[in-house]
């Protein structure tokens, strides 16, 4: 289980890791990046498999993130441990001008919005988006149309 | 430029950057973590139940030793205290919410789940703090009657009543105040995310 479970956080490390960014406060991210982890290996030996594995770690990133409390009681252990793997890049890394656009496009949407721009731009399909998030696919669709404008009016002619 | 041409440039900045660190030591310590955080939840639901519990015997003791008639209905309320506290406690972890549910669901059954322990601690006082204060001033009053079965209050008693009646007035206000603090920016946020959910 160890390795499967290395192999998940290997590939989506990514994803992880900007959803930390995304919604930690700051100095927070270590502490939500690790909070993030640990909901993921307590709930990955109940992964079913019904769902593909990344919108299984949205889920569980987006549902931690999102109600994330920092704790009283610290996890130093593991927060040492996750801050050695974490000391190359503590946030994603925006080494060119439109990831940096893109980043400061998403920082101005709503967290909702945002999440379904992750997704959207991550390659899942308008239904994975809908069972992630909780809302009809038709709904998605017309959210992402809406960020699509907005985007547009923005960056237009950039 | 439109959205879709980022697309490609976010999946190689962002989603796939793909990691050489060895994972090995960062999941043995969460299996360590994850052992030590369900055997603490363990340990604090054990330690909550059985304290009432463990109490009852010595409270049916009392009832059967009662001076009086004030003195057993001290020992009934105690009894029924310790019933009733374990069950709203029990009542209150029912309320479970699963992170591998669609964020709507998670936040939906988080709001119920926040509320519920928020109004837990807002109303301590009358399940938990009023019962057993009562009790315990009925249990220690009924065993001042004379035999007539009139209570005899002395200084100590009345001091001691009253000490006892700032701390419920103290405990009141902290666990207020914790409840307020601890779980209303959390439950504004839920709500907040909810309506955002709730937007076209």
């Amino acid at each position: 289980m160890h390795k499967e479970f290395e192999q998940v956080i290997k590939n989506n490390q990514g994803r992880i890791r900007y959803i930390a960014s995304r919604y930690c406060h700051d100095g927070e991210f270590d502490d939500m990046y690790q909070e993030i982890l640990l909901q993921l290996w307590r709930s990955f030996e109940s992964f079913q498999g019904d769902a593909s594995r990344e919108t299984w770690v949205y889920k569980v990133a987006l549902n931690t993130a999102c109600t994330f409390v920092k704790k009283a009681i610290k996890h130093k252990e593991l927060k040492q441990s996750v801050s050695n793997k974490a000391a190359n890049s503590t946030e994603p890394a925006q080494d060119n001008c439109q990831a940096e656009i893109l980043n400061s496009f998403m920082n101005q949407l709503n967290d909702t919005d945002a999440s379904i721009l992750m997704m959207y731009l991550d390659g899942l399909s308008s239904d994975d988006c809908a069972d992630v998030v909780g809302i009809s696919a038709s709904a998605v669709r017309s959210r992402i149309k809406r960020i699509k404008i907005e985007f547009e009016n923005k960056y237009v002619g950039e | 430029m439109k959205l879709d041409d980022l697309k490609q440039d976010w999946q190689e900045t962002i989603v796939k950057p793909a990691t050489t660190d060895d994972l090995t030591e960062v999941i043995t310590m969460l299996e360590k973590q994850t052992t030590k955080i369900d055997k603490e939840i363990k340990r604090r639901d054990i330690l909550e139940i059985s304290i009432a519990i463990l109490l009852i015997p010595v409270w049916i003791y009392g009832l059967f030793t009662s001076a009086g008639t004030i003195q057993t209905a001290g020992f009934i309320l105690a009894i029924l205290s310790c019933l009733y506290i374990p069950y709203k406690l029990i009542g209150a972890k029912k309320v479970t919410s699963s992170k591998e549910a669609s964020i709507k669901t998670f936040l939906e059954s988080e709001k119920q789940k926040v509320s519920q322990q928020k109004q837990l601690l807002e109303t301590i006082v009358t399940w938990y703090i009023a019962p057993l204060t009562v009790s315990i001033i009925l249990i220690t009053l009924g065993a001042t009657v004379d035999a007539s079965g009139v209570p005899h209050l002395n200084d100590y008693l009345a001091k001691y009543y009253g000490f006892l009646m700032l701390l419920v007035v103290g405990i009141y206000f902290l666990n207020k105040r914790a409840a307020k603090k601890k779980f209303g920016p959390l439950l504004e946020n839920i709500e907040q995310k909810l309506t955002e959910l709730k937007q076209h």
